[in-house]
């Protein structure tokens, strides 16, 4: 290098300096004017933080303040606030949650993230609702976005994405005491501290511990053996080194058990073994967030984590899954009427798993298997997006798209587009298309499922006369959706907002089962001499059975289906005085399935999910000692939740009376389910749990906090 | 330079300064004492503060005596050192200065008393001390204005807005200008 290139490069360097250290003068929030200083975002998990009224997507925020007057003790319960989603209780710890469609136990079109965590599980596409959990107290809010986000989020954020994020430490500081007991609890603790390091940042330290109790089997023989223990213990700390950095790191392990009532598959008659069988779970992460503030409000997040955690699971198989994530996000907002967002993320998850058997008796039939006993995924994508100003404070155009490469998959284009009108302060009416895709889980590409058909199936017209199995092989690859959206959102009075939205959802290549009879097998073959022209399955159908006779139905996972939805769903809000506040919600769902194949049958029931649903609530704040919330929701039948199962629809009531005894010093009641007798919120779609009722719960709280 | 490249040349230069911020962190972590700076939501809180005094009138008794405006605080928060950090500027030709409590019932010369989220325990006292006197209370603590308090400052859609109690701030003789009524989600 020649020394005027030198000198070249130092002063370059120097102005470079300049550059960054112009962002360390006094306070440079001091320049602005009222308006502005309000105008200012503190700060997100998401790509990019906006406010409700004036975002181009249909979210509903559920704030600290929600849970808390809900009472809720865990996700699902909180998530009961959200409308638009549907949120099905199956056992004392497994709940079905969905949004804008098909719903299960697995259901596998929704993607949540606990503080930029994805907790949706690539093992068996969906989220295990027992193991996501945290001091309720300590959630900041909850980020419930209806339709596509995979344009920001990836892959999975089909329906839906429910983005999860606690209190940042510093808002956590001094002591927390929250415990519960009840009729469907014996005792719920949560405990945290937060302190601060002088001059460096915030900390808060965690710890929840809990055991409910069972609910009732539908069948009337009682206790469904189903209670749900759990210990959680975690950390956070919020740095902030100088002005310009904010730290994040956090933490958490957790263990416990999970009991279901299981109908167990035997080949032997009974073929349905109702068992009580116990998961044992337990996992935990670390995670680690640093997000740069740049000159002229540009800002650059690097975000890594690594997330562990175990099932055994009698029947099915005993899995470990390890994940490590990194994703990079820088924003831009240096250029006029431009707020752009570029990112790259890389994923590993390392799955391992065999089939478990702890606690069975002999002759169990394993629920799922898979042909592998480990595998390693791969993803990684980029993303770019920009918000463009057309007219500014007017019209505002987002355009922006994902590129996702899941493992062996080719690249994927996940983009988006969405508008965005203002034309006064009062008013937003937006419109978007995208796509996005469920990338194949683990059971889809390399399992198999053995499940017990139900008495009710038949063959060529004739019912079961052995045990009938169907063994359904995974070969697919990813599911596809392009959605179509118009919302609508008006302030229609001081106090009073309401929130529309209108959407139809073009569905392709998604996940069936294929079979036909002609592969029908009756096992084990004994040969005996049949008619010429009798199918190979005609053993089973003697009137005197053979010793060990069952049916095996071979099928195979293809990606045949097609499939539209639509909907419509509204939201009000009305804050009538200091006192009362009333939020009332409908939605209304329907979807239909066709195929061009024969033969084939969806895995995805468009009646899992019910056509309307509506609720009522009404928050009541008389003085600021006392809470009362009434909340009356009605859910909708579920006409086939799969292979013609259904559920009643059903109306009923929470409500939560809370009283400050002292400053810090909180009582509350809250009652669930009342005015209705047990009843049947979801039966799950593996058709191997117990279908258990839900009835009215009363349930005592104290939080202490200093 | 053709206009085109523009937008390039401008991320160019921003990822180079990434880099050197970068680099400039890892050696400040490494070497010296970080910088004590509150976090971004504290000093936009602090900030807000300062712009909404510039609307608030005080009875005549209370400011003709004063070139200045004091801004009391009790108890310890990051939005509490961001306003400590803020000493000496000037709102409508007052010099701000801040004052941290030593004891709760101090707020003599008070023309506003920011309370900390941690010291929800005294509130009350405080609040019934500063009652007779024309003192402007806030606070981001939950619902302070349930609590007797006049201005409560709200997270919201991760933005901070701010709530007035009317009726308290008019029992305490304060005038709130029309600008902050605007901005506000009033409560009566």
């Amino acid at each position: 290098m020649k020394p005027y290139q030198i000198k070249a490069y130092i002063a370059a360097l120097l102005s470079l300096l300049q550059v960054c250290a112009s962002a360390e003068e006094p306070e440079p929030f001091l320049a602005l004017a009222l308006q502005e200083v309000l105008e200012l975002e503190i700060t997100s998990v998401s790509k990019k933080p906006q406010t409700v009224s004036r975002s181009a997507a249909a979210v509903f925020v559920i704030t600290g303040d929600d849970i808390r007057r809900a009472g809720a003790q865990n996700i699902p319960d909180a998530l009961r606030l959200a409308p638009g989603l549907h949120v099905a209780q199956i056992s004392a710890n497994a709940w079905a949650v969905s949004a804008r469609g098909p719903n299960g136990r697995f259901a596998n079109k929704l993607l949540v993230m606990i503080d930029g965590r994805t907790v949706y599980s690539p093992m068996f596409s969906g989220v295990a609702w027992d193991v996501q959990d945290t001091v309720m107290a300590d959630i900041e809010r909850i980020e419930v976005i209806r339709g596509p986000g995979a344009s920001l989020w990836g892959a999975n954020a089909v329906n839906g994405v429910i983005n999860i994020i606690t209190k940042s430490a510093v808002s956590t500081q001094g002591t927390l005491i929250d415990a519960s007991t009840g009729t469907t609890t014996q005792g719920q603790m949560s405990i945290r501290h937060g302190g601060q390091w002088e001059g460096l940042g915030h900390w808060r330290l965690y710890g929840k511990a809990f055991e409910n109790n069972a609910l009732t089997l539908a069948n009337g023989q009682g206790h469904a053996m189903d209670a749900w223990k759990q210990q959680r213990l975690g950390w956070r700390a919020d740095l902030n080194p100088n002005a310009q950095d904010a730290v994040t790191i956090q933490s958490e392990i957790y263990q416990g058990t999970s009991g279901e009532s299981a109908l167990l598959n035997r080949l032997l008659p009974p073929s349905n073994l109702l068992q009580g069988t116990t998961q044992a779970v337990s996992g935990g992460h670390l995670l680690a967030r640093w997000q740069r503030d740049l000159p002229s409000n540009n800002s650059v997040t690097l975000q890594t984590y690594f997330d562990h955690s175990e099932r055994d699971w009698p029947a099915h198989p005993f899995m470990r899954l390890d994940t490590f994530d990194a994703d990079l996000q820088y924003r831009h907002r240096a250029i006029d009427k431009h707020d752009i967002v570029l990112g790259a993320s890389w994923r590993q998850n390392q799955e391992s798993f065999h089939a478990s058997t702890t606690g069975l008796p002999d002759g169990i039939v394993q629920y799922d298997t898979f042909g592998i006993d480990r595998l390693k995924t791969r993803m990684w994508s980029v993303m770019a997006q920009d918000d463009i100003s057309l007219i500014p404070e007017l019209l505002t155009l987002t355009l922006g798209s994902k590129f996702e490469k899941y493992d062996n998959d080719s690249l994927k284009p996940l983009p988006n587009a969405r508008l965005m009108w203002t034309p006064n302060d009062d008013q937003t009416l937006w419109a978007s298309a995208s796509k996005a895709i469920r990338t194949p889980s683990l059971i889809d590409s390399h399992g198999t499922i053995r499940a017990l058909l139900p008495p009710e199936f038949t063959i060529n017209g004739s019912g079961l006369p052995r045990p009938g199995f169907v063994e359904v092989l995974g070969r697919t690859t990813s599911e596809q959706l392009w959605a179509y959206e118009l919302g609508w959102k008006q302030r229609l009075a001081p106090g009073l907002t309401l929130d529309t939205t209108a959407y139809y959802n073009d569905y392709s290549q998604l996940r069936a089962g294929s079979f036909s009879t002609n592969s029908t097998q009756c096992l084990p073959f004994y040969n005996v001499p049949l008619p010429t022209g009798s199918p190979p399955f005609a053993e089973c159908y003697l009137p005197v059975p053979l010793p060990n006779q069952y049916l095996l139905l071979p099928a195979t996972l293809t990606n045949d289906f097609k499939g539209h939805s639509y909907g419509l769903e509204a939201w009000l809000d009305w804050q009538a005085s200091r006192q009362h506040r009333w939020q009332a919600n409908v939605t209304r769902y329907a979807m239909s399935l066709n195929t061009a194949a024969s033969n084939v049958y969806s895995w995805d029931s468009p009646d899992s999910s019910p056509k309307w649903t509506g609720s009522l609530r009404w928050s009541y704040t008389p003085d600021a000692r006392t809470e009362l919330d009434v909340m009356a929701r009605h859910v909708g039948a579920l006409r086939d939740v799969l292979f013609g199962q259904s559920v009643p629809n059903y109306t009923t009531l929470d409500m939560r009376w809370a009283w400050y005894s002292a400053p810090g010093v909180q009582w509350s009641v809250t009652g669930r389910n009342l005015m209705t007798s047990r009843h049947l919120e979801f039966v799950s779609e593996a058709s191997d749990v117990a279908h258990t009722l839900v009835g009215p719960s009363v349930i005592l709280g104290l939080r202490l906090q200093y | 330079m053709p206009l085109t490249d523009l937008p390039l040349s401008l991320f160019r230069r921003t990822l180079g300064c990434v880099g050197l911020c970068i680099a400039l962190l890892w050696s400040s972590l490494g070497a010296g004492p970080a910088w004590a700076e509150p976090p971004r939501e504290a000093r936009i809180k602090a900030v807000l503060i300062l712009r909404l005094l510039k609307f608030v009138d005080w009875p005549a008794d209370n400011t003709a005596r004063a070139e200045s405006l004091q801004v009391c605080t009790w108890g310890e928060s990051p939005t509490e050192a961001a306003l400590q950090s803020l000493q000496g500027q000037k709102i409508r030709e007052r010099e701000i200065r801040i004052r941290k409590l030593g004891t709760p019932l101090d707020t003599r010369g008070c023309h506003a008393l920011f309370v900390s989220d941690s010291a929800r325990d005294v509130t009350p006292a405080l609040l019934y001390n500063s009652g007779s006197s024309a003192v402007l209370t806030i606070s981001d603590m939950p619902d302070f204005n349930k609590r007797g308090g006049i201005i409560n400052l709200v997270r919201q859609d991760n933005r901070i807005s701010f709530e007035i109690q009317l009726r308290y701030a008019r029992e305490h003789g304060l005038q709130i200008g029309a600008p902050l009524l605007e901005l506000a989600r009033v409560v009566d």
